[in-house]
């Protein structure tokens, strides 16, 4: 009896564990997985239309996880592939695809790409498509294995009652950043209610300001790192605005904790311009109580951006079929209806030409001119060293010891010594 | 009394409520936020009670994810976790206090040393087993990596260590077997250590976030402290209302079973820790 | 593990000693030296107040077993609703606790976002949520100690504070040793509330052993750096237990 229920119990635990594992196989649509790191309004949108795409046709179903931020989900999806149960779909930072690419994650799209189901690669903006965003210094290109999703690139925000108040022109160069902050600075007392600045101490705008300044971050060959001097000039123009003039805040936070107080400031007024993505300004302009005004990143030598946001993915390890019903389902998010409701919905950019000078989106730049920033300063757009240790420099070279210089802990001399020299380290690894 | 002594006895109460309030003030301040709306939580000054109150931030909340299915997986570890504890911490007390066999003290001080070592000394090499076993986000990779509890083995021991072998003895002449002995019989008489402890266990792994955290990804099987840390989201500025709403899921439970059972579950933790 | 290189999804490679040695660079000892001022931090204040607290409440009215349960509530509760709590009550701009301190006429720091407060920050927030415990220990302790102790110090015309220090106190000293080494077990095993409120930052200044195992595993993929600083944790916990219960063994008074 005793001896029963002992083996009633562990079946029954085994039972639920092998319940629980994986979606089960149906007879019908083709069920494949997409996980998806927004939450909030991009969540809505993005599970909106996996909706909309599963009821447009009945040979597959999308079920879209959200799983946390960019580098959560990355974290996830390792694990996942270690396992071969990664999913069929899902979406990756752009500086993330050299090295899992060299991971053998990525399912290749060439084949897809010229079959039945085929898509146009022409019609895309530049700096979208994977073949524009990296720079594959001088070897022949890598094959595809990603589209483009939700792209951006930064943009100056900024409270265009507030600079009209004070007679306050919008900033075009460094200089001019510097000059327009102090004016619309202001201080009560010890306490500062308005900064005139604001920017998350971030990878991808200190990657506008390297190049703003002339520099690169790895030499032509990809090799060694290359951006040391100019490197440190970025950082130092943060360094002085924040402990020099006082004018720019550093908001608090980890990664994009960082990115939610910057947006959080300058919509409740306490931050008079900010750099930030293009991909809220849904968000800014929904809430913003004054007129929003938005611009090209202030440049120095030139003007230069980063393109970011994510790019679709297939994984190698998952079944064909489902393979094949993620690649109809990006295939479809590409489409030029769709981008422009994509778009339309959040303010990342629309990726395709088609779309941009579709009568439906010209008509809605000319109500809406601040949504069109972006997608003209493209024609400044830089390109990303295509090599796996890019993201290695990205995450473990330069983003956390960006803090270190504004806080004062160290001089961003220091700080770009130390970083070059870890990142030759990393690039001598790859040889 | 004394008029010092009433005046000390006063400040005493003072300084213990202020702790108190301290405490629980919080609490009450979740709640008030939870009923505002994004213009009442960036108010300022704050007011104490929103008009009118916003009962539909609970709705989205709920809504936000699966949550139902997050409370479920959080119920159906805890209580496997539990089943899993209690059963094997019996069989192994029993086996640490009845039965003689050698190595048995050498056995036991290892158990000690679990009690040492923190569970998250052990995860890394569990994760990777579970990862090649391809038992990721299952419930078995929540529940077994707790089915034996030091702790329980080593109040379960001590439990049936007050047991006189006495009963054992006469058990056995009765002709009861093994299971019967510790499940019938001594078990039941070492139903307050079974109980505190299970107050302990059904505690810690209803609030645990660490290991379903690394252990699940599928919102099949992901579990409520999940699901309300999810509800931050990422440069949209959060929204407090919403996720202390969300909060609230997870708090009121356990402090409504509190409020009930306060003076067992204090009881519960002072007693496992005095052992 | 510790003696290969791995991240999940390539094969795992020998590396040996590698990575111990790439453990112990100065970010390693930035993050031991914090999780020892957390601890400290912890043990030190939740173990003070628990004590202080027990003295006041040594009474068995309703009142008492009111005040104290209001004050053990909070360590049922889940990290992550305390968590994000505080991240909302300590909001510079918005939060209940910036507010209060306005009334008063002071202002308020940047708790979570100045490296130089936020693992004083963190330390608070924990207390907060487990100065119960000892509280309720002490108590136990407390009310072990038999009542006619206390009436002979008193007709020997000893004071409040005579009879505290004569008697109480080294009557508790085994509840102090056990709180000292549980607690300090305990306050390594912190996680929930870095990954939440601080996630390491700013900076590495709320760095702690655990969170930074997890980064180091899941978010730097570098398992067999991680497993090798899981070693050193093993080990580290265990000898400091030891040392804990030898130093202080020999302070401990048991009643005969």
């Amino acid at each position: 009896m005793r001896h029963a229920l002992a083996v009633l119990m562990i079946a029954g635990f085994l039972g639920t564990a092998w319940g629980a594992a994986g979606p089960a196989a149906a007879q019908g649509p083709v069920v494949a997985q997409f996980w998806y790191s927004f939450g909030g309004t991009n969540r809505e949108v993005t599970e909106a239309h996996i909706k909309r795409f599963n009821e447009s046709q009945s040979k597959y179903k999308i079920e879209g996880t959200f799983q946390g931020d960019y580098f959560e989900a990355l974290a996830k999806i390792r694990a996942a592939a270690a396992t071969k149960t990664a999913p069929a779909a899902f979406h990756v930072i752009g500086e993330a695809i050299p090295q899992l690419a060299a991971s053998g994650l990525f399912e290749s799209l060439e084949p897809y790409a010229k079959g039945a189901n085929g898509a146009n690669l022409e019609d895309y903006l530049p700096g979208q498509t994977q073949h524009t965003y990296f720079d594959y210094l001088g070897k022949p290109a890598a094959p595809l294995m990603a589209l483009p999703f939700f792209r951006s690139t930064p943009i100056l925000y900024y409270n265009a009652d507030m600079l009209s108040a004070k007679g306050v022109k919008v900033p075009a160069t460094w200089a001019e950043l510097r000059d327009a902050a102090a004016k619309l600075t202001v201080r009560e007392g010890s306490e500062t209610k308005t900064y005139g600045f604001e920017v998350p101490v971030d990878w991808w705008f200190w990657y506008a300001l390297l190049h703003e300044a002339g520099g690169s971050l790895l030499t032509p060959d990809g090799k060694k790192a290359a951006f040391r001097d100019k490197g440190t000039e970025a950082l130092q123009f943060w360094v002085d605005l924040v402990n020099k003039d006082k004018t720019m805040k550093r908001p608090p936070g980890k990664d994009y904790n960082a990115w939610t107080v910057t947006n959080t400031d300058f919509i409740n007024g306490r931050a008079a311009m900010i750099f930030t993505s293009t991909a809220f300004l849904n968000y800014m302009t929904e809430n913003a109580k004054f007129k929003l005004g938005t611009a090209f990143l202030p440049g120095k030598v030139k003007q230069a951006v980063p393109t970011g946001g994510t790019f679709f993915v297939i994984a190698r390890d998952a079944p064909p079929a489902q393979k094949e019903a993620g690649w109809a389902f990006i295939k479809w998010m590409t489409e030029p209806a769709q981008t422009i409701s994509l778009s339309k919905a959040t303010g990342y950019m629309p990726i395709r030409a088609s779309a941009v000078n579709s009568p439906e989106m010209q008509a809605f730049y000319k109500q809406n001119p601040n949504y069109k920033t972006a997608i003209d300063q493209l024609r400044t757009a830089q390109r990303f060293p295509y090599t796996p240790a890019l993201i290695e420099i990205q995450r473990e070279v330069i983003q956390p010891n960006l803090e270190a210089a504004v806080l004062g802990i160290k001089t961003a001399a220091e700080i770009m010594q130390a970083a070059e020299a870890k990142a030759n380290e990393i690039l001598a690894k790859q040889q | 009394m004394s008029a010092r002594r009433v005046s000390i006895r006063a400040l005493t109460l003072a300084a213990l409520a202020l702790v108190a309030i301290v405490e629980v003030f919080p609490y009450v301040w979740m709640v008030s936020t939870s009923l505002k709306d994004m213009a009442g939580v960036t108010r300022f000054p704050p007011a104490l009670w929103p008009d009118p109150p916003h009962w539909e931030n609970y709705a989205k909340a709920w809504a936000s994810g699966p949550f139902l299915r997050y409370a479920v997986n959080n119920a159906i570890q805890t209580v496997g976790i539990l089943l899993c504890q209690l059963f094997f911490g019996c069989l192994a007390g029993f086996a640490f206090s009845k039965l003689r066999w050698s190595g048995r003290d050498a056995c036991f001080l290892v158990v000690i040393a679990c009690l040492i070592v923190p569970p998250q000394v052990r995860f890394v090499p569990l994760y990777m087993l579970f990862s090649k076993l391809g038992l990721l986000n299952t419930y078995a990779s929540l529940i077994v990596p707790y089915a034996v509890s030091a702790l329980g083995t080593f109040l379960i021991r001590d439990a049936f260590l007050q047991v006189s072998d006495d009963i054992v003895d006469a058990a056995r002449v009765d002709g009861a077997g093994t299971f019967t002995i510790i499940f019938r019989v001594l078990a039941p008489i070492a139903r307050p250590t079974l109980v505190a402890f299970s107050l302990f266990s059904v505690v810690y792994h209803w609030n645990d976030f660490f290991w379903p955290l690394v252990m699940t990804t599928s919102e099949a099987v992901r579990t409520l402290p999940i699901g309300v840390a999810m509800l931050r989201e990422e440069g949209t500025g959060d929204r407090w209302h919403v996720i202390m709403a969300g909060s609230m899921f997870v708090v009121a439970p356990v402090l409504a079973v509190f409020i009930v059972a306060q003076r067992h579950i204090i009881r519960a933790f002072t007693f496992t820790s005095l052992k | 593990m510790s003696l290969y290189e791995w991240d999940l999804v390539m094969p795992a490679r020998w590396v040996g000693a590698a990575n111990y040695r790439a453990l112990v660079s100065t970010e390693f000892w930035e993050v031991v030296t914090n999780t020892v001022k957390y601890s400290v931090g912890v043990v030190v204040l939740s173990q003070t107040l628990g004590l202080g607290l027990a003295v006041l409440l040594n009474d068995r009215t309703r009142l008492g077993a009111l005040l104290q349960a209001s004050i053990f509530s909070s360590y049922v509760v889940s990290w992550v609703a305390v968590s994000l709590l505080w991240i909302w009550l300590l909001d510079p701009q918005y939060g209940l606790v910036a507010y209060l301190l306005r009334l008063v006429g002071l202002r308020g720091v940047n708790w979570l976002g100045d490296h130089r407060w936020a693992l004083w920050t963190l330390v608070l927030v924990t207390v907060w949520k487990t100065v119960g415990y000892p509280m309720v220990i002490y108590l136990a302790g407390l009310q072990a100690i038999p009542g006619d102790l206390y009436e002979a110090a008193a007709l020997d015309g000893a004071g409040g504070w005579q009879r505290f220090r004569h008697i109480t106190w080294p009557l508790l000293t085994p509840t102090t040793l056990f709180l000292m080494v549980t607690l300090t077990i305990t306050s390594f095993q912190g996680f929930d509330i870095v990954k939440i409120m601080t996630q390491g930052g700013p900076v590495t200044a709320t760095m702690i052993y655990v969170y930074y195992i997890y980064e180091q595993a899941f978010q730097y993929f570098k398992l067999g750096k991680a497993s090798a600083a899981v070693v050193l944790f093993f080990i580290g916990i265990v000898a400091l237990t030891f040392a804990q219960w030898l130093a202080f063994r020999r302070r401990v008074h048991y009643t005969t």
